[in-house]
This record gives C-alpha cells, sequence and structure tokens, in this order.
C-alpha cells in the first residue's frame, strides 16, 4: 500500500479571466472563496486531486463571482457541504436565478446546505485547521438594508456594496484578504464596524476598476491605510473592461510605496501585444490565461508555511514584466 | 505558440478540399509551406462516407473549406466531411468565414471539429499546430478550451428552427444559437423559453464560435 504526500497548505488565487477565485486547501480541507465563470474552477480541482469541497463563500450575486459554482454544481463531480451566500432581491438576473436552481436542486436531493447569510457575525464558522476565516463585511445591517436600498448616510446600496470581505489569519497572524467588488458604501460599512482588516496581501475590490461613483484615489488611499498590503493582487481578464484602472494602480504604488502589485492576466495597459515567447515564470496550477499566452503573474500561490511564500516570486515575475509589458502599470519611476 | 517545429509523426500527404479552383490552389500553397505535399481533390464529390474512405487511402490529413456545394463539386460540406474524418482518426482542419449562420451549422458538428480557421489565418504554422491539436485529441489530451463538462444550459428563446441559449457557467451574458434540429427530439419538441437543462459542454471556450454541445438531459 502506498500512502500519497500530505498536501501543502495553500491558499490559490485562480487567475479566471475577469472575476475572482480562490482556493484554500489542505489535507484537512478545501474551501473556495468566490467562483469566477469558466472552467478554471474546474481544471483547478481535478488536477489539484479535490473532489470534496467542505465550504464555498460566494461574496455577492455577480456572475463574475459565481459563475464558477453553477459550473461545479452542474458538473456533479464534486461533493460539497456548505454554501453560504447573501441574497440579493435586486439582482433578478436570469444568471441568479441560475444559480438558486442549482442550488435548490441540490438541496432537494439533500447534497448539500446553503443558506443566504454570509455577513460578519459568520467569522470562525468557516475555519480550516488553524486558518481562520473572517468575514469583515457586510454588517447585518447593510445586508439586511441590501441592494436597492439606502445605507445609513442615505447613499445607494449596490449588489457590490454588500460584498463579502473575507480575511485568513494563520494563527494570529492575517495572511490575505479578499475584498470582492467592495464598493464606497461597503468600504464605509466595514470601517464603522471597527474590525481589524490590516493583510500583507489583498486582492484589491473590483477588480481594480472605479469604485462606482465615488473618487477612485481617495477610495484607493483609503482602502491602502486600512489594510496596509504589502501585495495588491488584480484579478482582471485581459481584454475585458480595461482592468486594473492606471489612476488606481497609480495610487496604490503612492499610497503603500513598497508594495508589490500583480495582475492575474497582462492588461491591455500594460502590453499592447501578446508575448511571443512562452512565460516560464508560472506556478504550476491552472490559470484560465495561460494557454492563450494571456497571463501577467497567472494564478498566484500563498504557500501557508511557517513563512508564507507567495508565488511566483518576485524575481520571476518582475522579470516577465520587464521583458513582456513595455508600459508596465506596476513599474516604478 | 507553435512553430513549423511542432512533430506531426505519420503525416506527410494533406487532402485539400474547396469547391473554389483558386482558393483550392492557394490552400494547397499553405500545405506545402506547412511542410507536406498536398493532395488536391478533384469534383465530384458524391458520398460522405466513400470520401472519407478515399481520403484515408489518399493522405494522412485534410484541409477542408466548408462550402463545398458549388459547381457540383461535392454533396456534402466541410463540416460534416471533417467530422467524419476526425472520427475515423484522421486529423482535419476546417476553413470557414465565419458567417453566424454557418456557425450554427457548423456547430452540430463542432464536437469532432477541433480547429475551425479563417482562410485568412491559415498560415503553415495554424495549419501544423492545428493537425498537432487533433492528434493530441485522439490520444484524449484535449485543450482546455475543447475539454466537455456536464453543464447547465437555459433557453432563452425558440424561433422556428433555431434555440437561443445561456450556458451560464461559461458566460451568462452571451446568446448562443443553436439549431433546433441538434437538440434529442424528445426536448426539441417541448424546449420553450426559461427551461433549464444539462448538457455536456466546452466551459474553457474563449469564442461562442467555438462552443459545442451533446449528451442533453431533459429537465
Amino acid at each position: 500500500m502506498t500512502m500519497s504526500a500530505p498536501r501543502r497548505r495553500q491558499l490559490s488565487i485562480l487567475d479566471v479571466g475577469h472575476g475572482n477565485c480562490a482556493v484554500l486547501a489542505d489535507d484537512r480541507g478545501t474551501v473556495v472563496i468566490d467562483a469566477g465563470p469558466g472552467s478554471t474552477l474546474l481544471e483547478f480541482l481535478v488536477d489539484a486531486g479535490i473532489s470534496s469541497i467542505d465550504v464555498v463563500l460566494i461574496s455577492h450575486a455577480d456572475e463574475d463571482h459565481l459563475g464558477g459554482l453553477i459550473a461545479v454544481l452542474g458538473s456533479k463531480r464534486f461533493k460539497i457541504g456548505r454554501v453560504r451566500l447573501n441574497s440579493d432581491a435586486l439582482k433578478g438576473s436570469a444568471v441568479w436565478d441560475d444559480l438558486l436552481h442549482e442550488l435548490n436542486a441540490c438541496d432537494k436531493a439533500g447534497s448539500l446546505d446553503w443558506q443566504t447569510s454570509l455577513t460578519f457575525d459568520k467569522s470562525g464558522q468557516f475555519d480550516q485547521g488553524s486558518i481562520r476565516i473572517e468575514i469583515l463585511a457586510p454588517s447585518k445591517y447593510l445586508a439586511a438594508k441590501g441592494p436597492g436600498g439606502t445605507d445609513g448616510k442615505g447613499r445607494r446600496v449596490s449588489t457590490n456594496s454588500i460584498s463579502a470581505v473575507v480575511r485568513l489569519l494563520q494563527g494570529n497572524e492575517p495572511v490575505a484578504l479578499l475584498a470582492a467588488d467592495l464598493d464606497r458604501v461597503g468600504f464605509d460599512d466595514l470601517v464603522d464596524s471597527g474590525q481589524e482588516a490590516r493583510a500583507p496581501i489583498a486582492v484589491f475590490p473590483h477588480h481594480g476598476g472605479r469604485p462606482a461613483s465615488a473618487d477612485a484615489v481617495a477610495f484607493t488611499r483609503a482602502f491602502c491605510q486600512l489594510v496596509t498590503p504589502t501585495t495588491v493582487l488584480f484579478s482582471i481578464g485581459r481584454g475585458r473592461h480595461a482592468t486594473p484602472v492606471p489612476d488606481i494602480v497609480a495610487a496604490v504604488l503612492t499610497f503603500s510605496p513598497t508594495c508589490r502589485i500583480a495582475c492575474t492576466q497582462l492588461s491591455e495597459h500594460c502590453a499592447a501585444a501578446l508575448p511571443r515567447r512562452k512565460a516560464r515564470h508560472l506556478e504550476k496550477v491552472f490559470a484560465r490565461g495561460r494557454e492563450r499566452g494571456q497571463c501577467c503573474a497567472g494564478s498566484l500561490v500563498l504557500y501557508l508555511d511557517k513563512v508564507p511564500i507567495l508565488m511566483p516570486s518576485v524575481p520571476s515575475h518582475q522579470a516577465f514584466i520587464r521583458r513582456a509589458a513595455s508600459t508596465a502599470l506596476c513599474r516604478r519611476g | 505558440m507553435m512553430g513549423l517545429g511542432v512533430r506531426l509523426r505519420g503525416i506527410t500527404r494533406v487532402a485539400v478540399l474547396d469547391d473554389d479552383e483558386s482558393a483550392r490552389k492557394a490552400l494547397e500553397f499553405g500545405i506545402v509551406d506547412a511542410g507536406f505535399e498536398a493532395v488536391s481533390e478533384s469534383a465530384p464529390l458524391r458520398d460522405v462516407t466513400a470520401f472519407v474512405q478515399h481520403v484515408r487511402t489518399v493522405a494522412h490529413a485534410a484541409v477542408c473549406d466548408h462550402h463545398l456545394r458549388k459547381k457540383n463539386y461535392a454533396t456534402f460540406d466541410g463540416a460534416e466531411v471533417v467530422a467524419l474524418l476526425y472520427q475515423a482518426q484522421v486529423p482535419a482542419l476546417l476553413c470557414t468565414g465565419w458567417e453566424d449562420a454557418r456557425i450554427v451549422e457548423i456547430r452540430r458538428h463542432r464536437r469532432f471539429i477541433p480547429i475551425l480557421l479563417k482562410p485568412v489565418d491559415l498560415s503553415p504554422e495554424a495549419i501544423r499546430a492545428g493537425l498537432a491539436e487533433c492528434l493530441a485529441e485522439f490520444g484524449l489530451n484535449f485543450s482546455q478550451s475543447r475539454k466537455p463538462w456536464r453543464t447547465l444550459v437555459r433557453i432563452e428563446e425558440v424561433e422556428d428552427r433555431v434555440v437561443f441559449l445561456v450556458v451560464p457557467g461559461w458566460n451568462p451574458k452571451e446568446v448562443i444559437r443553436l439549431a433546433l434540429g441538434d437538440l434529442p427530439a424528445e426536448i426539441a419538441h417541448s424546449v420553450k423559453p426559461g427551461m433549464r437543462l444539462h448538457a455536456q459542454v466546452n466551459l474553457g471556450a474563449t469564442r461562442h464560435e467555438d462552443l459545442y454541445f451533446y449528451d442533453w438531459e431533459p429537465p
């Protein structure tokens, strides 16, 4: 009889194109946080030999955060324990109905437990071994007001406003913050809740797109000051929505001047054409842009060893940027 | 990107099909530039099954335009013969100008057509890379854009002989056209807007014209 090697605990922030998806996995289990559309999450899970997902957290009701869950549920190849998401009566979109259709079918079959409740009081309910999973936002108040309503300052609450913001801690040390599509209303709700939000690695809200009508630079400054990241990630799809917005990247460089910046795919702002040579710096996990040569950092993996290590490494990624991205927004000076 | 160095063991002769003689000549030049001997197929091409057998005896692969019926060149379309060649383990590439109506026709066979190229994109590198992809699929090694997954499909509209549908796990914002006749009869008879059902779909496809569907399951 042979024993398989223990799985190294890791948080994979996947290149799904325009969208978000992160997978926390080790021998104890698997947690999926958001699931951008397409086959990326499916491919990643199959490659990693994962057939069972303990928890799926969906930040909010946008297709670039939930389409992959529809794909996973439809595939019938994975056992899922719990799914948590926030209700969005305003959404009324067919894709939201599609997800609820699949969840309801699983519910009737008794194959999973799903609930429309993912607010900051749920912190600690999804912990994975020594990894604590905090839900920093939305507050119960904002979630209850819901999209279509107004917040305490009379501002309109959107689907993005109630984005669930997830922070992961190893022991007592924060390791990553996943901000989904948080906008100014949601951000202020998080700040008002008085919660600690520092994290060395931050997936920037809304793929580096504009935070609705709010001032993008002011929003970025507030985010950087609250989170104090050493690495900011933009989960983008080349050719979709022209993200990250140059003003936002410039603001990150201003307000977090020593911070590493990494995008999953190569923004058209940074390189008008795709590199001719095959990228060799990418981590060996599935990335949507790899086959078409669209990756910049590709799928990033945070190995949660005693000292966490984020891959691809800075030197290899920087070498790629120097070679392939002549107008890179993340370039300093 | 694959260059001319792609190894294509066993392929030396490539059959060329096009009902336009000058276009056929152009295809032949491309094939020769890609390092193969071109075997030009002249009219009339009558029976598609017999023709597939014929290709197997004279060539190791094929490049074929979708339009083959002009001047009675053939009694079948390119998509049909390419799909049959694929199923006979003969690598074959399909060319088309990609008019939308033709995409609906081609989609019926798309599961067995790994490569769909515009004539202008038919470079020697593209020919070799395309044939290599066919060979990879014969070895059950599918690229991410070609791998099928069971997934949810929502019917948006049904019009005459066309079904408009959405694949939420692929791109919920893009509506795909499918010939009603491509659905199994028991589903085609009852299909209506709002219906949700499941099928095998290549969810990794980046373009709508590359999507294929099979193994439909009723709601």
